[in-house]
């Protein structure tokens, strides 16, 4: 029993347990196969961007603009194709274009030295405006047919974008576990300078972060581009940033850095995308879903502070 | 090597107002509308909200914390105001209501930043989130109006041609400059921007500092959106978003370091009137909001970039 509370997921185990039974309770319609599945198949992109921000939350830092990463590249895979490009083409480019962003957040973060939350507080509104520059402020649709395999395909029996999360997740969790790569983030974020002593090149691997970001967050575009089949630029993963951010946190990163997993971070888009999709089952006003985001947010650092407190006592931290 | 600080300061400040002067001269070059006074005094009514949020921002930033919270604390009290109104309440009254609604936001900020030494980043996104969504659960996105003429003398009326609202900002801003310089509250404030541990051995209050400040922030904000209502005569959920980014940015341009112990109020103000005529230039050449932010969020990156380069 004791094993299994010093897991580092478990309050998020829990938390999950309680809210599904307490939907189940609620609304006969949660506890459902093809609602679960709905749960999967809506959170794809979520799963796949939350990768990218559970590296940089591990470095210590923060991402707000994969939201607007996000629009930029979703809209121009979407411009490709109106311009009858071949889909996996559109595809590889709009993933070019999210590793573009990565580049732009990453030289400004790891060679500049600007603090990461300024940055991509810039970047989050100058990529939205040129995604609506782009676009023209109009809805891109009416996507080809060929496209839409990336979002409702399906591949060995499973869904196609179900499969591609599942493998991505493997992978990152191979290398951050395993691979030299991966462990120099922990160490960079459990203490900047003793790894900066121990011979680590920090901005080496700081902007490495940020570009895998950005093809992460490329991927997760083209997925949700082919399964909406819509693309707004001004509004297209709006609040993205702040969701993604909430369920690292609540999946039992820490803020500070170096403590975290990708399967903890996993957890807790699962959690998310339960409330989300319960709240919504039980006929609550839509409006209450941005709320409960923010009081996630809120919970989040409250767990994360009183995991902190835990583990050292009396230590002293900085704010921002 | 103070007098060698001195002269820095001095020419940072003077780099700021030509900056200004740069972009009131190539404004008034590119638009026949830019140079005249009723525009002037029209940007000067529409930089009141940016300028009252900026004061404890500028605070906020220099004690080595920040606050991304401020529009949605700024919707939220307007939304509140606007709805003790409808439920008919004298609209003093529900003004009084929309800055408690304010200050009660910023209080919660400031008790989980200030007194649990949660990060002050996480905690106001937050509130940010959270706020936005319950200003939507509050009046269910319709916007509030019909306000009696009384309460649009704030936002609305000129005395000798000037604007009330920007007399009241400037006031503002020369209380706010008289505490930073003068008072021992912004010793402390520079001290815990500098040196957070210091300031505490030294028998000082660092949680009651802080928590003030984010009060102050919650308060201010609050005060913004009253002024925001009475100048487009309603209560809108929308008000106030992106409005942390004119803030923030005008802060760093006004020269206060990002990492907190430096910066100056009046810098600050030459910063937001920089980011007001920007916009209004920009306004009246028709470049759409949405390419202005991109324009913001550059010189952010400038503003934060250039400290970098020379060492400050």
């Amino acid at each position: 029993m004791k094993r299994i509370l010093n897991v580092h997921e478990a309050p998020i185990i829990l938390f999950t347990i309680i809210v599904t039974l307490l939907f189940a309770v609620i609304s006969p319609d949660f506890l459902q196969f093809d609602n679960i599945k709905l749960i999967l198949d809506q959170n794809i992109s979520m799963f796949i961007v939350a990768i990218g921000m559970t590296m940089v939350i591990l470095l210590g830092g923060m991402d707000l603009s994969v939201g607007s990463v996000l629009a930029v590249t979703a809209t121009s895979v979407g411009l490709f194709l109106s311009h009858g490009i071949h889909p996996w083409i559109a595809a590889a480019m709009g993933i070019g274009i999210g590793v573009l962003c990565g580049v732009v957040n990453g030289y400004f973060i790891a060679v500049r030295k600007i603090p990461d939350i300024i940055v991509t507080l810039a970047t989050m509104y100058i990529f939205r405006g040129i995604a609506v520059g782009i676009s023209g402020g109009t809805w891109m649709t009416n996507f080809p047919a060929d496209f839409r395999f990336f979002g409702q395909g399906n591949l060995l029996g499973l869904s196609f974008p179900l499969l591609t999360a599942i493998i991505l997740i493997a992978v990152f969790i191979y290398l951050l576990k395993f691979t030299r790569p991966g462990r120099r983030i922990y160490a960079i974020g459990g203490n900047n300078s003793a790894a900066k002593l121990a011979g680590i090149s920090v901005a080496k691997s700081k902007f490495m972060v940020y570009v895998l970001t950005g093809l992460l967050v490329g991927v997760a575009s083209v997925i949700f581009a082919s399964k909406v089949g819509s693309v707004q630029a001004s509004t297209a993963g709006n609040s993205l940033s702040f969701e993604v951010m909430a369920a690292v946190l609540i999946g039992g990163g820490s803020i500070f850095g170096g403590v975290g997993t990708i399967a903890g971070t996993m957890l807790g888009v699962l959690f998310m995308g339960i409330i989300k999709n319960g709240l919504i089952i039980s006929k609550v006003s839509p409006f209450w879903v941005d709320a409960a985001t923010g009081f996630l947010i809120i919970l989040a650092i409250v767990i994360n502070t009183l995991q902190r407190i835990r583990q050292n006592k009396g230590k002293e931290e900085d704010l921002v | 090597m103070s007098a060698w600080t001195i002269s820095l300061r001095v020419n940072k400040l003077l780099v700021q107002l030509i900056l200004l002067f740069v972009i009131l001269v190539l404004f008034s070059f590119l638009s026949p509308y830019f140079l005249s006074v009723s525009n002037f005094m029209n940007v000067l009514n529409q930089m009141v909200e940016v300028g009252l949020i900026a004061i404890p921002m500028t605070m906020i930033i220099i004690s080595g914390a920040m606050d991304l919270s401020v529009g949605s604390i700024l919707a939220f009290s307007a939304v509140c105001m606007g709805v003790a109104f409808e439920h008919g309440m004298n609209i003093w009254v529900s003004m009084i209501i929309g800055l408690l609604a304010g200050l009660l936001c910023g209080a919660v900020n400031g008790y989980l930043i200030a007194r649990h030494r949660m990060q002050a980043i996480v905690v106001t996104i937050g509130m940010l989130v959270m706020l936005r969504g319950l200003v939507y659960v509050i009046n269910q996105g319709r916007p509030v109006s019909g306000f009696p003429d009384a309460f649009y003398f704030m936002g609305q009326q000129y005395i000798g041609g000037i604007p009330v609202n920007a007399i009241f900002l400037v006031i503002m801003f020369l209380i706010a400059s008289f505490v930073m310089k003068k008072t021992r509250f912004s010793t402390y404030v520079y001290g815990i921007g500098n040196n957070e541990k210091v300031v505490r051995y030294s028998g000082i209050s660092v949680v009651r500092i802080r928590f003030l400040l984010f009060m102050l922030s919650g308060l201010f904000s609050a005060l913004a959106g009253v002024f925001l209502v009475s100048r487009l005569a309603s209560a809108e959920a929308t008000s106030g978003t992106n409005i942390e980014l004119d803030v923030i940015t005008a802060t760093l341009i006004g020269g206060t370091h990002i990492f907190g112990g430096r910066g100056s109020l009046s810098g600050t103000f030459v910063g937001l009137l920089i980011i007001v005529f920007l916009r209004n230039g920009l306004n009246l050449l028709g470049v759409s909001v949405l390419y202005q932010a991109v324009i913001l969020g550059a010189l952010l990156l400038l503003a934060v970039g250039n400290k970098k380069f020379n060492g400050v």
